[in-house]
């Protein structure tokens, strides 16, 4: 026969059940020299079987059936595909000396099984099970076709040393050196698959803590008196990592998780909600009896929201979770674990000590975290060394793990498209990065009022104002970019910045080229968005934009026309009006008050144990986290003098800035950039244009070079090739500053 | 076949002899203690019957309520003889434990018999079948698969004795069925297919329980009446009995009928 044609798998015979053989071919086997009843190692997608080789009782060649009775662990979770075709090569023969000792995890079906049955029992039963078994070193040995309580067998480890499979001989003898169930240990396996999260130490760290403590110092606890914490109550936006990091956590202590999701709890009929909850504890409870235990309840606010007056059904489900939390005593080694991102919406009565006694308030990632977060993210993906994660990070405010998931895989996406073009470059590189940001937005800012699409302006893109610009930079660019500078300094970032100047000279435009440049997040309101008919309205969604504005900081909040938005306290009449009631919220948020505890971020403390140097570079995100965890807030107006006096102190408004018209110099630069595009004739002198245009903004002088290029088309009857000078004068004539010298002159007597 | 190999075959089909002949007649003898254990487990199950009806009935509130601490010695008693059965279970199992230890060497010594030669067989040998004899290999398979069912029911019986606990009446009530459900018809026939040996199926008819309620009846007769001669009292309590289980209300049905169970009990003793 040819040895080379592979072998096709099939199911194996129900009289083999329970017998360890392998049956093959008998030529396949005087092939591999093997004789009756020698043991195997067949390698399978996912694991290793050890068998027993047999030839088959019909003799045919090319076909291969084996009982799984001693087969690594990873097979017991991930079934064998059908119709599997298995190599010649695939199988080798083991040597198998008589063992002289083993010692074995014993797993069993139920917890009462464990209690109630004497340990010497148990292994007796085992000692005979396993009588005649060919074992191999941390394999699984599956008891099931005895059909008894006993399962499976792990392997541990077995004497002699030297030898990593064998023979259990009626001479070996057995050592017992745990027992556990099925249940938890198929945990185990599962847990074994998780993936790993970045920038969540800090809470890792305390719930671990939370179910280990009880764990390892049983002792000390209850001789200092020490009840242990029951439960915790986890907060945060959604997509920061809730749920993963219970999974994680659960499975790094090896405890077993029994994770409930919100509506599977809820039945129809009175009373079946408050009875499958209470199932839920009695399974937690039973699985707390095999090691410890974690109780996970996600979106526990759609569960146990805030009791009402009336007798809603879910009064009676947050009743019953109270009754059971408080029924938890300490012989019950089982945490309690919610997940909210809605933590206010919770019934008041949960978010005591004794019941959730911890909460816990994960953030929006950081930018250290996030740096954490891509680096583990990158290690699956054929990244390209070029691509900065720094960069990527800083790039990235606002974005939650999930977020950065979704840029990642949009990020390969598009690097998949590239490759099915032909393009010779395996690897995901920065460019496809970028495209990824463009598609995947932050999930915080997804539902906000003020998020905008920014359009990139650079500070090219303006001409002139190089004062203001610098003074832009000063407040926006270089706390962001320098921030050693202004720590060494005591230097603390500007609050808000305050744009005044007349209509039409780039005020707006100046603000988004300040985002751009320093690549924060951008979020912009007008008063179409935050009005409205119910009183209180508009206070709450001021204050909401400015919550989220934090949760992404560093952030830029754009008001635009503020002085439309927010009036002046002495100038109106109405004493209690809602332009004064958004003002006082305004205030009030920058001035930092109205910072909930749910909103806080990052790490508080750095872990003493972990001493190492850093490198300069993170030290420098560090300092760029420290300094940038506020929110700017820019404002523009014409009107500054009816803006009130309060918003207009130093510790609000720290810079104000005045927006000049632009001087011959400016127009020049902003007719070059307004021309740039345009097919002038060589007969332009851009120089006299500017000095024909006192009193013109920015917006004028655009639209004046908008007016030439229409006239040329109208006079040349669409076929213009070129602008000329005439055009520019004869749109020039037709036209009047929108600005005039008494206007310019007020705004330079404006009080500061 | 090579010469070398021939001697070496008929030494193994000597030995397969040997231990074919040992497997069949420790069959019968497996077959044999097996079906002694049926009436055991029936009174097992009879005494846990009694012990259930003990449990439903409180015993002060009926006319046996007289009688000072009854239920007490009535379930001691009734886990004593209980006790003396799985005893005798227990020895039968160690019988059984025998009969199988006695197979698995069997054949265990002929694979080492098998391994020790398997250099000077080669696979040709071994699978070569003819009209009058099996394979070497088939005749391998057949010993192995006999020596794993046996080990299987051995191990299967012990388990399902080593659950039992006292305070379990529902696995108590439940064992003769359960015990009953392990046999596997196909495996023996397998087996005894194998072996050309008539089919074993000498298994005694269900047997009355009267070897229990005997037992029962002088226990119950040393709990109750210590002494001699209340006769006439005795009789009064019975008629009392009698005419309180004919009361049939709908709500103390359940009641009455463990009162019956409870009364047949008392009334076998006399």
């Amino acid at each position: 026969m040819d040895s080379h044609d592979p072998l096709m798998l099939l199911a194996v015979d129900p009289s083999d059940r329970g017998s360890q053989r392998c049956r093959l071919g008998p030529g396949l086997m005087s092939a591999l020299g093997l004789s009756l009843g020698s043991p195997l190692l067949v390698h399978v997608p996912g694991g290793s079987c050890l068998c027993t080789a047999w030839p088959r009782s019909d003799l045919a060649e090319g076909f291969l059936q084996m009982d799984r009775k001693c087969f690594t662990p990873g097979l017991m979770i991930f079934p064998l595909p059908p119709r599997l075709n298995i190599e010649a090569a695939q199988l080798t023969p083991l040597p198998c000396p008589k063992l002289r000792g083993v010692k074995v995890t014993v797993v069993v079906q139920t917890v009462g099984f464990k209690k109630h049955t004497n340990l010497h029992i148990v292994h007796e039963l085992v000692k005979d099970m396993l009588k005649g078994v060919t074992v191999h070193k941390d394999f699984v040995i599956s008891l099931e076709h005895f059909d008894i309580d006993i399962k499976y067998a792990v392997v541990d480890g077995i004497n002699p040393d030297s030898a990593t499979a064998g023979m259990i001989t009626p001479k070996t003898s057995v050592e017992i050196s745990n027992i556990q169930t099925v249940r938890h240990f198929r945990s185990q396996l599962q847990d074994q698959q998780t993936i790993p999260l970045g920038g969540l130490e800090e809470v890792t760290a305390s719930l671990k803590e939370m179910l280990q403590l009880p764990l390892l110092y049983p002792r000390i606890l209850s001789s200092v008196g020490v009840t242990c914490p029951r439960g915790m109550l986890l907060v945060g936006p959604p997509g920061v990592g809730k749920t993963q990091l219970v999974q994680k956590v659960a499975g790094e202590v090896g405890a077993s998780l029994v994770p409930v999701r919100g509506p599977e709890l809820v039945g129809s009929r009175p009373g079946e909600s408050e009875a499958a909850l209470r199932a839920v504890f009695e399974r937690a409870r039973s699985a707390a009896e095999d090691g410890p235990c974690v109780l996970f309840l996600d979106e526990l606010d759609s569960l146990f929201p805030r009791r009402t007056a009336s007798s809603a059904p879910e009064n009676r489900l947050v009743a019953q979770l109270l009754t059971l939390m408080d029924g938890i005593d300490q012989s019950d080694r089982f945490l309690v674990v919610g997940a909210t991102n809605r933590p206010d919406s919770l019934d008041p009565a949960l978010r005591r000590p004794g019941r959730f006694d911890k909460e816990v308030v994960i953030g929006v990632p950081t930018l250290t975290q996030r740096l954490a977060i891509l680096k583990v993210l990158f290690e699956k993906i054929p990244v390209c060394p070029t691509v900065n994660l720094a960069e990527l990070a800083q790039r990235t405010t606002g974005y939650v793990g999930a977020d950065l998931n979704a840029l990642c895989r949009e990020a390969i996406m598009h690097a998949v498209r590239e490759n099915a073009k032909g393009s010779a470059e395996q690897k995901v590189v920065m460019r496809h990065f970028e495209e990824a940001l463009k598609v995947v937005s932050p999930s915080c800012l997804r539902s906000s009022l003020g998020r905008t699409d920014l359009p990139r302006v650079l500070w090219e893109h303006i001409g002139g104002l190089d004062e203001v610009k610098l003074k832009l930079k000063q407040s926006i660019e270089w706390p962001m970019k320098h921030p050693e500078a202004f720590v060494r300094l005591g230097l603390s970032r500007p609050r808000g910045v305050l744009l005044f100047g007349p209509p039409g000279c780039a005020k707006t435009t100046l603000v988004k080229a300040a985002a751009t440049s320093s690549s924060c997040a951008f979020l912009s309101v007008s008063s179409a968005d935050l009005y409205s008919s119910y009183v209180g309205d508009s206070e709450a969604a001021l204050a909401q934009l400015f919550r989220q504005a934090r949760a992404c900081a560093p952030s830029i909040l754009f008001l635009d026309e503020i002085d439309s938005l927010i009036g002046s306290r002495s100038t109106n009449e109405t004493q209690n009006s809602e332009q004064t009631r958004l003002l006082s919220v305004l205030l009030n948020e920058m001035d930092g008050i109205g910072v909930k505890t749910t909103e806080r971020r990052g790490a508080e403390k750095t872990l003493q144990a972990e001493g190492m140097t850093k490198s300069g570079a993170q030290e420098e995100l560090e300092w760029e986290e420290v300094c940038n965890k506020d929110v700017m807030v820019v404002a523009a107006t014409n009107r500054p003098d009816c803006l009130d006096s309060a918003l207009l102190r130093p510790g609000r408004m720290d810079h104000i800035i005045y927006v000049p018209p632009p001087d011959q110099q400016a127009r020049l630069s902003i007719l070059r950039v307004c021309t740039k595009r345009m097919p002038i004739c060589a007969d332009v002198s851009l120089e006299e244009l500017a000095d024909k245009t006192e009193l013109y903004s920015g917006a004028d002088l655009e639209n004046l070079c908008k007016e030439a290029a229409l006239l040329a088309l109208l006079e040349e009857n669409m076929k213009a090739s070129t602008i000329k000078r005439a055009h520019f004068l004869d749109s020039l004539s037709n036209m009047r500053p929108s600005l005039t010298a008494q206007q310019i002159q007020a705004y330079l007597t404006t009080p500061r | 076949m090579s010469d070398i190999s021939r001697p070496t075959l008929s030494a193994l089909h000597q030995a397969f002899r040997n231990s074919f002949a040992a497997l069949e007649s420790n069959q019968r003898l497996w077959g044999s203690e097996l079906a002694e254990c049926s009436p055991l487990l029936g009174s097992l199950g009879n005494l846990a019957e009694q012990m259930r009806a003990l449990s439903n009935v409180r015993v002060s509130s009926t006319p046996l309520g007289t009688f000072p601490k009854l239920e007490e010695r009535l379930r001691f008693k009734l886990q004593e003889a209980a006790d003396t059965v799985l005893e005798k279970l227990n020895e039968k199992m160690c019988r059984l434990q025998s009969a199988r230890d006695a197979i698995s060497n069997q054949v265990r010594s002929v694979m080492q018999l098998y391994e020790q030669n398997a250099t000077s067989l080669d696979l040709q040998a071994v699978t070569e079948r003819s009209a009058v004899t099996p394979s070497v290999a088939d005749m391998l398979e057949w010993l192995q698969d006999a020596e794993r069912h046996y080990r299987q029911q051995f191990l299967q019986r012990k388990v399902l004795l080593q659950t039992l606990r006292p305070n379990d009446l529902a696995l108590l009530e439940s064992l003769p069925e359960r015990w009953k459900s392990l046999e596997s018809p196909d495996g023996e026939q397998r087996i005894t297919g194998n072996i050309n040996c008539p089919k074993l199926e000498t298994r005694a008819p269900p047997t009355l329980r009267c070897g229990t309620l005997v037992s029962c009846r002088n226990t119950l007769q040393s709990v109750i009446f210590p002494g001699a001669g209340v006769k006439t009292e005795e009789q009064n309590w019975n008629q009392n009995l009698l005419s309180r289980t004919e009361v049939n209300d709908a709500d103390t049905e359940r009641k009455t009928r463990d009162l019956k169970t409870l009364h047949q009990i008392v009334f076998i003793v006399y």
